[in-house]
């Protein structure tokens, strides 16, 4: 897989871009204008307050795999939505798109995860009717 | 019938109300007081309503409300997807006093959210979360999935001390005007912002709730802030909370708070000084 770090266009509304974060703001930790989105395998899913993580290798194109962090939604919100520790399970291949923090870190805000299918995880609803 | 019509009636105000966001400049949502759009006012409700054994309005039970983010702003729908939640603001901009303008201005303000210090009064009801009520003949007890805090409102009537000790949640005092529950709430250590926005207040504030049934599964709601150190006039939303079938959940925002244990919170963190 061939990593896509894309840091897009500045000035973007935050506000269309920012996920809903429950217990800090998004500014105080995420730079909106720095967008990223990369395709990984899964290593963990962390299901706890006050947000959950999803841990995943990135294959860079010489070979190498680079780590990456990246927070969602409060367990309590997506519980109510249907989903839980199961919904992504450790080897699934996922796509991310987010945000990174301020500090330059491995580490993003998302506002898109799929599978390699195209199903969207964690937003909306788990079981549609 | 009678819960579906009036669903659909507030699905037309929520809708308007989104698109006026949307669209509208601010100068256009009442700047100078005027509401965008009026939630239907204060009136008998509708149907049975559940009561205390003293005859007053029972509010237990658990209520979504709507996220609201930036109090000078309308916003629609229930923060946990429950149908029939509002909020509209008689307030597009708020007046500050030289004092209140220039602590506003201040940057970067200490975000005591990122580490879960209590969200504070009336933003604890503005979150993504719902929350609950228990109440009985003396007290209503407000429960919030935010922090997992709770509040307890005397229902006595008696006026609140006048030096108060400052906490984050203020002290309350409730008292009935017919079937409408009023909450006077003041004594507050002015750590906390009234929303996510930062809108800050100073060791004056002063705020007032009136709730009152609009039928047995909605709730009219009513909070007016007011602090004549920071603000030049009082800041008002009227919001509509309606009721869940399921328990709140748990919310331990200290399980894992990675932002603070592996520090890349930067601005403003005193761990860095």
């Amino acid at each position: 897989m061939r990593t896509r770090i894309a840091v897009l266009i500045a000035g973007l509304s935050l506000a269309a871009a920012a996920p809903v974060l429950a217990h800090h703001s998004f500014s105080a930790v995420f730079d909106g204008s720095k967008k990223v989105a990369m395709t990984g395998t899964v290593t963990k899913l962390e299901w706890a307050n006050p947000h959950i993580w999803v841990y995943f290798d990135v294959k860079e194109a010489n070979g190498s795999v680079t780590p990456w962090q990246c927070e969602g939604g409060a367990p309590n919100s997506l519980v109510r939505q249907g989903w839980n520790k199961n919904s992504l399970k450790t080897g699934e291949v996922i796509s991310v798109e987010g945000s990174r923090a301020k500090d330059g870190s491995n580490t993003c805000s998302v506002s898109s995860v799929k599978l390699a299918d195209g199903k969207r995880l964690f937003a909306g609803q788990a079981q549609q009717p | 019938m009678k819960r579906n019509r009036f669903v659909a009636s507030l699905c037309v105000v929520a809708a308007t109300v989104a698109v006026l966001s949307v669209v509208a400049p601010l100068g256009a949502q009442g700047r100078g007081g005027a509401p965008a759009v009026a939630l239907p006012p204060e009136g008998p409700a509708k149907g049975t309503i559940p009561r205390l054994p003293n005859g007053k309005p029972d509010f237990s039970g658990t209520f979504d409300h709507p996220r609201v983010g930036d109090v000078t702003k309308p916003a629609n729908g229930c923060a946990g997807g429950t149908p029939g939640c509002a909020s509209v603001s008689d307030t597009a901009e708020i007046s500050f006093t030289p004092a209140g303008a220039a602590e506003q201005k201040k940057e970067p303000k200490f975000d005591y959210g990122l580490f879960c210090l209590p969200w504070g009064y009336t933003r604890s009801t503005q979150t993504p979360y719902p929350h609950g009520y228990m109440q009985n003949n003396n007290q209503l007890v407000i429960l919030w999935e935010q922090d997992n805090f709770f509040h307890v409102v005397p229902t006595d009537g008696k006026p609140l001390p006048a030096d108060l000790e400052p906490t984050w949640m203020g002290t309350s005092t409730g008292k009935w005007d017919g079937d409408a529950l009023i909450i006077e709430t003041a004594g507050f250590h002015p750590k906390t912002w009234i929303d996510t926005a930062e809108h800050v207040f100073s060791d004056q504030l002063r705020v007032v709730e009136r709730m009152a049934y609009i039928d047995k599964d909605h709730i009219r709601y009513e909070v007016t802030w007011t602090d004549p150190k920071f603000w030049t006039k009082p800041i008002k939303n009227t919001r509509i909370f309606s009721r869940m079938t399921t328990p709140l959940l748990e919310y331990s925002c200290e399980e894992n708070n990675k932002e603070i244990r592996e520090g890349f919170y930067l601005e403003n963190n005193p761990l860095k000084k």
